[in-house]
């Protein structure tokens, strides 16, 4: 399908759409964004996740044009916007509160842009219609923010800001604001409606959650640098350091000892051949996630003496989680409800082994 | 790539130099004359000039020995302090059933408890002039403490509507729930809390009376402060009339700063 | 258990209904009641049906200057402190910390401050030998005092500076609903910085610049003590005039009825506003 940009020159669909390169930023000599590389290709959905204060909002403030990049440069379809303000950049917010106009109804709120762009008001009427369906507005056209409720502003910050047919949308933690099932929902909502658009996004969260469901390619922020970007699979399974690990998911932490030879021990009777690390021999941390981990009623290959006791069993719903003591650890362990319901349930104080493939875990050296 | 770029512009969403600027014109054109006036206060001089001749506290000593504003003075205190409790306690009442309930002529209690401020006090004045004599009464302080009670009325309603607005009314229900009556709750757990917004309008119908000439013209027979100081400045204008309101300010100043941590730290 | 839940509301309103109606709501009655009175030569008020007060007061061009010079003096005063207003609300509603308290402060000052003290302050800037007119002659920009004082020109600087607070505090609170989100949003989606004033700023602030006009109006048609201490017997305000009416002429049925065409006049203009911004700005209500 050939595409065309607005001026009507052919588009290469392979190419670039947005290209961050070595953007920095520092607010009163604190570092917000450290040397951050980033590539999109039309049509690409991109989460920026991280903790508060990673830097991932001021990135995405940088590429709507509301702070200025200290170093580096931002372009769009091969064009550097730097110097280009906010109001002319054709990249659309939708905004954690949702930033409604309170002064405007649904209908002028989604034609907003189309008045800045100066369309005509048949050809923003249509517009709008337009956004009303493909986002279920039906029948809320003339009411005001104040008498919507949570979910149904959600839709009309997104509407407002497809309205203007963006070459980039950009989410600022969009679904934060909504309460457990709704956001679900709107997610895969989202998500499906972003894909048959074609529609090139960043989204910003601190929520694993909203990355894996909406993200094409997942970037972990923290402190200001990308620490690794990949597919959610990739980012998941194949974390590229400790902390990336105990970021997504939930991890277990130990402190060990790593031998010359190689030799983890984390607890007594309870050690491993460590996976390749640069990391020397001495004290270190290791850090394996809940759902790695399996538990046997006999010793197991890693796990040869001094059992750990089942302290708690909790029923999830879709999963099963046992906490055990072990030594001086707490032991959090995640499995499928269905593999607890083929085997005898585990009992409180029952003797049990663990077993994990060491790969899984990740060493950082403790100190 | 990777290219150093001009030093960043300043973020269009903070205000610019030519803002300041304004402001501190602005700032300059309402506190000016003010402070002139508190200047002058302290002239040697004996008439009025600017700039003073001479630093002296005699005006100071001759307002506080001229009857006529230490009379005005009292007047206007004890009007003050009346009126503001009357409209406290008007405007409280209205202020909760406003914001407790929803009956019948809701909207029209709510617009005529704030008209005051809407109409005229010229207006308020002379009815009130023309009332009094159908009431058999006469202008004077209780005339006075009641016509300023009703300028003050809608102040304390904004203040302590303000205050319910913020406040959880669920307490109010846990009272109700172990036993309390609605009268006690509204003393031991309402008032309390609303407290702040209370005394807020209690001062400023306080305010609003001290300072006002244009309902005192009719009801009082000039005895009010502001009255006695603009006859003063109608026969002769001297610093006089400076010096007694600087003293007032700088008086109610110091009692505000010695008042504020006591109702803070209650809390 | 219903009567009494019913009657709650009535019950805390007893206070300020036993305040409000004799001493507001009966007042109005009666001036109204006066005004088509008649006024006895001899200073007495005769409760005789007549509309003579109306008569006199709608045709004689005295009385009509007055009504005149105070809507005159009234709309220039409005327009000049909500021009200067303005941008001094935006600032303060953007304001924070203690370059905020510092601003406020500043605002509040003068309304806590007794307004003959800054009415004094005033007389000794504009007088002919105050400050004013001593700087312009050094400067040499004039070579005689300009009159101010005891003019229309000092007046009207004196209700200014009166009412400058008044509009600045609603303009505001109405301006603090403009965050920086919304801001941005609009930037976001195109908007300069003129259309973000025009489309976004403006309507959401106009509740407020009507409300401080209302306020600076009423505060204008009841000035006694600015026309008087600074104005000229030769532009006549509207609550010199009633005072005078009303105890130096003893014409209560002639007061009555120009301070009942103030009472329709304010109420018209109350109930228009709203009605307009009901339809400007339905959200306001919301």
């Amino acid at each position: 399908m050939a595409v065309f940009d607005r001026s009507g020159a052919r588009v290469d669909e392979a190419a670039p759409e947005l290209v961050l390169d070595n953007i920095c930023k520092s607010f009163d000599g604190h570092v917000a964004v450290d040397r951050c590389d980033l590539v999109l290709k039309r049509g690409e959905i991109v989460a920026l996740l991280g903790a508060s204060g990673c830097g991932k909002s001021t990135l995405l403030n940088m590429i709507a044009g509301f702070e200025d990049p200290d170093y580096g440069t931002i372009s769009l379809h091969g064009e550097v916007i730097n110097a280009i303000p906010p109001y002319r950049r054709n990249v659309a917010m939708v905004f954690q509160h949702y930033a409604m106009f309170p002064h405007l109804t649904v209908a002028d709120n989604i034609g907003y842009g189309l008045t800045a762009r100066r369309l005509s008001r048949a050809e923003i009427a249509a517009r709008v219609d337009e956004m009303v369906a493909l986002l279920q507005l039906g029948g809320l056209e003339k009411r005001y923010p104040a008498q919507l409720s949570g979910g149904q502003r959600q839709r009309v910050a997104v509407a407002r800001a497809l309205a203007v047919r963006p070459d980039m949308l950009l989410l600022d933690e969009a679904f934060s604001a909504l309460d457990r099932n709704l956001r679900e929902d709107m997610q895969l909502e989202l998500s499906l409606l972003l894909r048959r658009l074609k529609v090139t996004t960043v989204l910003v969260t601190h929520d694993q959650r909203e990355a894996f469901a909406l993200a094409d390619r997942i970037a972990i922020m923290e402190r200001g640098r990308i620490a690794q970007i990949g597919t959610p699979e990739d980012v998941y399974r194949k974390p590229g350091s400790s902390s990336v690990l105990r970021f997504l998911g939930t991890t277990n932490r130990f402190t060990g000892d790593l031998s010359d030879s190689g030799e983890v021990s984390i607890a007594p009777g309870l050690s491993f051949a460590a996976p390749v690390t640069g990391i020397g021999a001495g004290a270190v941390l290791v850090d394996i996630r809940a759902e790695d981990i399996g538990v046997s009623r006999q010793p197991t290959a890693l796990h040869r003496t001094a059992p750990a006791q089942v302290v708690l069993r909790t029923f999830l719903g879709s999963q099963e989680r046992i906490v055990l003591k072990l030594d001086t650890y707490q032991v959090v362990i995640d499995r499928p409800a269905q593999v607890a319901l083929h085997q005898e349930p585990l009992a409180i104080g029952q003797q049990v082994y663990l077993e994990f493939d060491p790969a899984s875990c990740r060493l950082s050296a403790a100190g | 790539m990777g290219q150093r770029l001009m030093a960043p512009r300043s973020s269009h969403l903070s205000p610019g130099l030519p803002s300041r600027f304004f402001a501190a014109l602005v700032v300059l054109f309402l506190l000016g004359p003010i402070a002139i006036a508190g200047i002058v206060a302290f002239s040697s001089g004996d008439r009025l000039e600017f700039p003073i001749p001479g630093f002296s506290f005699r005006w100071f000593a001759i307002a506080l020995s001229k009857p006529q504003y230490i009379e005005g003075l009292t007047a206007s205190v004890i009007i003050g302090v009346g009126d503001a409790i009357l409209a406290t306690i008007a405007g409280t009442g209205a202020a909760l059933a406003l914001n407790h309930y929803r009956f019948r002529g809701r909207s029209v209690v709510q617009a005529l408890v704030m008209l005051p401020i809407a109409m005229p006090a010229i207006v308020l004045g002379l009815g009130l002039l023309f009332t009094l004599a159908v009431y058999d009464m006469h202008p004077g302080l209780l005339a006075g403490v009641l016509g300023h009670a009703v300028l003050g009325v809608p102040y304390v309603v904004a203040m302590v509507t303000a205050a319910l607005s913020n406040y959880d009314r669920s307490v109010e229900r846990a009272s109700l729930n172990l036993g309390v009556g609605p009268v006690r709750t509204f003393f031991k757990i309402t008032l309390p809390l609303i407290r702040g917004g209370v005394i807020a309008g209690a001062v400023s119908a306080f305010l609003i009376s001290f300072d006002n000439i244009s309902l005192s013209l009719f009801i009082t027979r000039g005895d009010t402060l502001p009255l006695r100081l603009m006859q003063q400045l109608l026969a002769y204008a001297d610093p006089s009339v400076a010096a007694i309101s600087t003293l007032l300010v700088l008086a109610s100043l110091a009692g505000l700063m010695l008042l504020l941590p006591l109702t803070l730290r209650k809390r | 258990m219903q009567l009494r839940t019913r009657m709650a509301p009535w019950l805390w309103l007893t206070p300020a209904g036993a305040l409000l109606i004799p001493f507001f709501v009966i007042p109005v009655l009666i001036t109204a009641r006066n005004s088509v009175y008649r006024d006895d030569p001899m200073g007495f008020l005769v409760p005789a049906f007549s509309f003579a007060s109306y008569a006199r007061v709608l045709s004689d061009s005295y009385y009509l200057g007055v009504f005149g010079n105070t809507l005159v003096a009234a709309a220039i005063v409005s327009s000049i402190t909500l021009v200067v207003a303005y941008p001094f609300a935006w600032l303060l509603a953007r304001s924070s910390g203690s370059s905020r308290g510092f601003l406020l402060w500043v605002v509040y000052l003068p309304i806590y401050v007794s307004v003959i003290m800054r009415v004094f302050g005033w007389m000794v800037v504009i007088a002919d030998s105050g400050m004013l007119n001593q700087a312009l002659m050094k400067i040499g920009l004039i070579h005689h005092p300009v009159r101010m004082i005891n003019e229309v020109s000092g007046m009207t600087i004196g209700m200014i500076h009166r009412y400058l607070p008044l509009m600045i505090l609603p303009l505001m609170t109405s301006l603090q609903k403009v965050d920086d989100s919304i801001l941005r949003a609009s930037s976001n989606l195109g908007g300069g910085q003129w259309f973000t004033w025009w489309r976004v700023v403006m309507p959401i602030s106009l509740p407020g610049a009507v409300a401080g006009t209302q306020l600076v109006f009423a505060g204008v048609l009841s000035d006694y003590v600015i026309p008087t201490l600074l104005g000229t017997t030769k532009f006549q305000l509207l609550a010199p005039a009633i005072y005078y009416e009303a105890t130096t002429n003893a014409a209560w049925a002639l007061s009555g009825a120009m301070a009942t065409i103030v009472i329709v006049a304010v109420a018209a203009f109350l109930i228009t506003a709203n009605l307009i911004l009901k339809r400007v700005a339905p959200w306001a209500s919301v």
